[in-house]
C-alpha cells in the first residue's frame, strides 16, 4: 500500500486525497501532509477518505486532532467518501457527531456498521 | 533487574509465545483454525508486538503490525482463513523469531527487511480481497437502498438503534458494565490500538453506546502524534462474567487506567470513579448521561453525592445504596483493579533466572551434605529424641530437595514440538509425505539437559526423514503406507530418561556398514553376531560422510557429532533395527545433573559414590563366584562381566586388607558388576561438576563432598560400561588380527 495525497482546488475551496494506510507507522508522515491550520480562515477543506483503507485510533485521533484545530482558526474541516474501514471505526467509538460529516453507506457496506450510538450532539 | 534482564525475559518469553504459534500453524495444516487458535495467534504477535514497542524495537514492530492486522482480520471473520494462510503466517513466525533476536543486538541487514516486507507482500491479497470474500451473505430486503445517509442531522431508522429502556432503570444498580478506559499515553509505541480492545469487546457482548473523549487532545504546537490522547467511556452489555470481560484488555499495560464495574453498581461507585479519572466530576455525569449509565434522575443523584461528599454529609441514599450493595462494591474493589487482575496471574505463573535456581540447588545440595554429616554424628550419641529430630528435618529435607530440584525440571514436550515443524519442512523439501508421533510429552527433564539435547535430536530427526524413510514410491512398492512415520518416544526408566528416534523406513544394512567399515580400515574380520558392535561404527569420527553413507545404509551422517554431545551429558545411545521395518536410536540421559541418591563404595582410602538407580544388589565377592576369565563372573548360573575399581583409578591402600564385595549395576537390560571393597550403603549427594581439566576423564561423571569433608568420585556407570566393552573389542580384534 502507498500512502498519497493529492489536492484539488475549486471554487468552494480544496479537496484533498488521502489513500493508503492511517495507521502508527505512517502516522508522522500524514502529520506532515496535513498542514490544515495553515490555511486561510473560513477556507473549507474537503478531506475525502475514499482509498483510506485502513484506519487505527492514531489515524482517528489525527483526524480529531484536524477537525479541532480546524474549528479554533475558524476553518472548515469536511470528512466525506469515508472508506469502510474509516466508517467503522467512527461506528465503534461513536464520533458521527463529533465531525458532523453527512455519511454515505453504500448498500453492499449496510450490514457492516450499525450507527447505534453517537450519531447526536449532546448539549 | 537491569535492562539485559529485562531483555532476555523478552527473549525467553517471546521464543515461548513463538514456539506456541508455531504448534497452532501447524495443526491448522489438517483442520481450519478454530476461534481460540486464532485468538490465540494473534495474541503471540499483539504480545511481541507491544513488549518489542516498549524497547523501541522498530522493525520487529512495523512487522508484527502488519502481520497483526490480517490475523485481526482473521479472528473478527472479517477474511476467511485460507490454507495457503499457514505457509505465510510460518514464514511471518521464523522472521518474528530471526527479528525479535537480531533487533536485541541490533544486527538486521537490508536483506532481511527485504526479506519481512516480501512476505508482508504475500499478505497483501488476503488483506486486499477481504471485501469480496465476506459480502456473501444476502443484504436484508430493509437495508436494499442504494445509498443510506446519516448523520449528526439525519437518522435512518434501518440503521438507528433505539436506547435499551432497561439501561435507565437504577433500582438493583445499573445493569451494564461500565467500562472507563484511558489508554496509557505511550500505548502506540508500544505497538498497541485501543480500538482494538474495543472492537473485541463486541465478541462478547453489545456496546450499548460508546463516548470517545477528547477532552486532553493538546495544540497543534503540543500534538505528538505518536502518543494517545484518547479515553473511552463504555457502556456495555454482556452475558459474560467479569473476569472474560478483564480478559478483553490483558494486553493493556499496568499504567493504562482501566476500570471495569460489573452490573449492579451504584452512583457511589460512579462518585469514586470520577475522583480517580482526570475529567472533570460534571463532565464524567453528562457523558455518562449520554452514553445511558444515568438518566435525569440518577444523574441528579450523582451530582448530590458528590456534593455530599465535598460538605461531607452524607445522603441518606447514599447510605441506604451502600448497604444494598455492599457486597458488589466489595467485590469491584477485590477484581476490578488493573494490578490485581495482573496479580492474579503473575501468582500462577512466574519466570526465574536459571541462575537463581541454580544457586538454591546448589545451596539445597550443601545442605543436604551438612546434614549427612550432621545424621552421622547424632547416631553416633544414641540420644533417641536427638535422632528422632534428625529424622524430621531429614525427612524435610529430603522434601526440599525434590521442589528444588523439580523447579528446573520441564516437560520434555516443549522441545519436542519444534520437531513437527522439522519434520514437516523436510516433508515438503523431499517431497515425502512423513507423519510425527510424539509419545511422553509429559516426561520430565532437567532443562539444561533439555537444552543441550536439542541439536543431537534434531540430527536424529532430519536423518530419520532423510535416510531413514523410503520415498512414497518405494514403500508403496515394498507394501508400505506411503506416509512414513517418525516418532519420538520419551519415558522414565530406573532414574534415567529414555527418549527415542524411531522410524519405520528401511532400517539399517548391517552388512553394508561392517564393510565400509572394513574399507574404512576401521575394523577386520568376518561380520560379528553383536549389532551393537556393527552399529557402534556409525559413530566413528569420519565413518561417514552424506554421499558414501546414503549409497550405504542412508544412516551416519554427523553420528559422531550427535554421540559426543549426548556423551557429555553423562548419557549414552544405542541403535536397534531391522530390516524394512526401520531404527530405533534410544538415548539414555540422567534426569538431572545435580543431585542424586548414591551408593557409597570405598577401594582403599578412596571413596566412590555409584547412582543408586542402576545398583541391582550387593555380593560378597566370593570364590563361588570367580571364573578362570578375570572379565566375567558366575551369578546363579549367569556369566556377568565385572570390573575391579582399583584397576582403573589409583587408590591409596588402607592398612587392612578387606574382603572384595561386588556390586551389581545395570544399564537398560544389560548388568555388570564393579569390585569395591568396602560397601558403606545409601548417601544422599550434591554433584559438583569436575572442573575443565578432568572433564574428559572417563568413568566419573562427578565429584562430591562427603560429610567428614572427603571427596568422593561418582562413577558414571554407562561410560564405565562402554569403556570395558571397547577394550574387549580392542583385544578382540587384535587377537583376530
Amino acid at each position: 500500500m502507498e500512502q498519497a495525497q493529492t489536492i484539488q482546488t475549486s471554487k468552494e475551496g480544496i479537496e484533498i486525497h488521502w489513500s493508503g494506510y492511517l495507521t502508527v507507522p505512517y502516522i508522522k508522515e500524514w502529520l506532515e501532509l496535513s498542514k490544515l491550520w495553515e490555511l486561510p480562515k473560513g477556507k473549507k477543506t474537503k478531506l475525502n477518505l475514499g482509498a483510506i483503507e485502513r484506519i487505527d485510533s492514531s489515524g482517528i485521533q489525527l483526524l480529531m486532532f484536524l477537525k479541532k484545530r480546524c474549528q479554533t482558526d475558524q476553518q472548515i474541516l469536511e470528512l466525506h467518501n469515508h472508506s469502510l474501514s474509516v466508517l467503522k471505526v467512527l461506528d465503534l467509538l461513536g464520533l458521527v457527531s463529533f465531525f458532523g460529516d453527512r455519511i454515505k453507506v453504500k448498500k453492499e457496506h449496510s450490514n457492516e456498521v450499525e450507527f447505534r450510538y453517537g450519531t447526536r450532539k449532546v448539549s | 533487574m537491569d535492562l539485559t534482564e529485562v531483555i532476555d525475559a523478552y527473549l525467553v518469553e517471546s521464543e515461548e509465545l513463538l514456539r506456541d504459534m508455531e504448534k497452532i500453524l501447524l495443526h491448522t495444516e489438517s483442520s481450519l483454525p478454530t476461534d481460540d487458535d486464532l485468538n490465540a495467534i494473534f495474541r503471540v504477535v499483539h504480545t511481541i508486538k507491544g513488549t518489542a514497542g516498549m524497547f523501541g524495537f522498530e522493525s520487529t514492530v512495523s512487522f508484527t503490525h502488519v502481520v497483526e492486522n490480517l490475523l485481526d482480520d482473521l479472528r473478527s471473520h472479517e477474511i476467511q482463513f485460507h490454507p495457503s494462510l499457514t505457509e505465510i503466517l510460518l514464514k511471518a513466525k521464523d522472521h518474528l523469531s530471526f527479528l525479535v533476536v537480531a533487533e536485541t543486538k541490533g544486527q538486521i541487514s537490508n536483506d532481511k527487511i527485504s526479506y519481512g516486507l516480501s512476505i508482508l507482500e504475500e499478505m497483501k491479497p488476503y488483506l486486499g480481497n477481504k471485501t469480496s470474500t465476506i459480502q456473501t451473505d444476502p443484504i436484508p430486503f430493509g437495508k436494499l437502498v442504494e445509498q443510506t445517509e446519516i448523520g449528526s442531522i439525519s437518522e435512518n431508522p434501518n440503521l438507528i438503534h433505539k436506547p435499551n429502556p432497561s439501561t435507565l432503570k437504577l433500582s438493583g444498580g445499573i445493569p451494564n458494565y461500565l467500562i472507563s478506559f484511558r489508554p496509557n499515553q505511550n500505548v502506540f509505541s508500544h505497538g498497541l490500538d485501543p480500538i482494538s480492545f474495543i472492537g473485541y469487546l463486541k465478541k462478547i457482548g453489545t456496546i450499548i453506546s460508546l463516548k470517545s473523549i477528547d477532552q486532553f487532545l493538546p495544540g497543534p504546537n503540543q500534538f505528538d502524534p505518536e502518543n494517545c490522547y484518547l479515553g473511552f467511556e463504555i457502556n456495555f452489555d454482556s452475558k459474560e462474567n467479569l473476569e472474560t470481560v478483564q480478559k478483553v484488555f490483558n494486553f493493556i499495560e499496568a499504567d493504562s487506567f482501566l476500570h471495569i464495574y460489573p452490573p449492579g453498581f451504584s452512583i457511589e461507585d460512579l462518585v469514586d470513579l470520577s475522583n480517580q479519572l482526570p475529567e472533570e466530576e460534571i463532565y464524567l455525569g453528562n457523558v455518562w448521561k449520554e452514553i445511558q449509565i444515568l438518566n435525569e434522575q440518577t444523574f441528579l443523584a450523582y451530582l448530590e453525592e458528590i456534593k455530599q461528599r465535598k460538605t461531607g454529609i452524607p445522603s441518606v441514599s447514599s447510605i441506604q445504596s451502600n448497604s444494598k450493595n455492599e457486597p458488589n462494591v466489595s467485590n469491584l474493589s477485590n477484581t476490578t483493579n488493573q494490578d490485581q487482575i495482573k496479580e492474579t496471574h503473575k501468582s500462577s505463573t512466574i519466570k526465574v533466572d536459571s541462575k537463581r535456581i541454580d544457586n538454591l540447588i546448589n545451596r539445597v545440595g550443601e545442605l543436604v551434605v551438612s546434614c549427612a554429616n550432621m545424621n552421622q554424628l547424632i547416631g553416633e550419641k544414641e540420644d533417641p529424641n536427638l535422632q528422632e529430630s534428625s529424622l524430621v528435618v531429614m525427612r524435610l529435607l529430603n522434601e526440599v530437595r525434590e521442589i528444588a530440584l523439580k523447579l528446573r525440571m520441564v516437560p520434555i514436550g516443549e522441545s519436542f514440538q519444534k520437531y513437527s515443524r522439522i519434520v514437516r519442512d523436510l516433508g515438503k523439501e523431499l517431497k515425502k509425505e512423513i507423519r510425527l508421533i510424539t509419545e511422553g510429552d509429559e516426561t520430565e527433564l532437567d532443562r539444561n539437559i533439555v537444552e543441550k539435547l536439542s541439536d543431537p535430536l534434531t540430527h536424529l530427526v532430519r536423518n530419520a526423514c532423510d535416510h531413514g524413510l523410503e520415498s512414497p514410491e518405494i514403500r508403496s512398492k515394498n507394501g508400505k503406507p506411503e506416509q512414513g512415520t517418525v516418532k519420538l518416544t520419551a519415558y522414565h526408566e530406573a532414574g534415567n530418561v529414555i527418549i527415542e528416534v524411531s522410524d519405520d523406513g528401511n532400517g539399517i544394512s548391517k552388512e553394508k556398514v561392517w564393510q565400509k567399515g572394513i574399507e574404512k580400515g576401521i575394523v577386520t574380520g568376518d561380520l560379528p553376531d553383536s549389532e551393537e558392535e556393527v552399529y557402534r561404527l556409525l559413530f566413528h569420527p569420519g565413518f561417514s560422510t552424506a554421499s558414501q553413507i546414503t549409497n550405504v545404509s542412508g544412516r551416519g551422517v554427523g553420528l559422531d557429532v550427535v554421540y559426543k554431545n549426548i556423551e557429555s551429558l553423562r548419557g549414552s545411545i544405542t541403535i536397534k533395527s531391522i530390516p524394512n521395518q526401520g531404527s530405533r536410536f534410544l538415548l539414555r540421559l540422567p534426569l538431572t545433573l545435580a543431585i542424586i541418591e548414591g551408593f557409597l563404595v570405598a577401594v582403599g582410602k578412596s571413596h566412590f559414590i555409584i547412582p543408586m538407580e542402576m545398583v541391582l544388589e550387593c555380593l560378597h565377592f566370593s570364590d563361588d563366584h570367580k571364573t578362570d576369565s578375570n572379565q566375567f563372573f558366575a551369578l546363579r548360573g549367569n556369566l556377568i562381566p565385572f570390573l575391579r575399581l582399583k584397576d582403573y583409578y589409583p587408590c591409596e591402600p588402607t592398612s587392612d586388607q578387606s574382603r572384595e564385595n561386588i556390586v551389581i549395576v545395570r544399564q537398560g537390560d544389560k548388568k555388570a558388576g564393579i569390585v569395591v571393597e568396602k560397601l558403606l550403603g545409601e548417601y544422599q549427594t550434591v554433584i559438583k561438576p569436575m572442573g575443565s581439566v578432568f572433564r574428559h576423564v572417563k568413568g566419573v561423571s562427578g565429584s562430591s563432598i562427603l560429610g567428614d569433608g572427603n571427596v568422593a568420585l561418582i562413577i558414571d556407570v554407562p561410560s564405565l560400561f562402554e569403556r570395558t566393552i571397547s577394550v574387549e573389542n580392542q583385544k578382540q580384534y587384535s587377537h583376530r588380527g
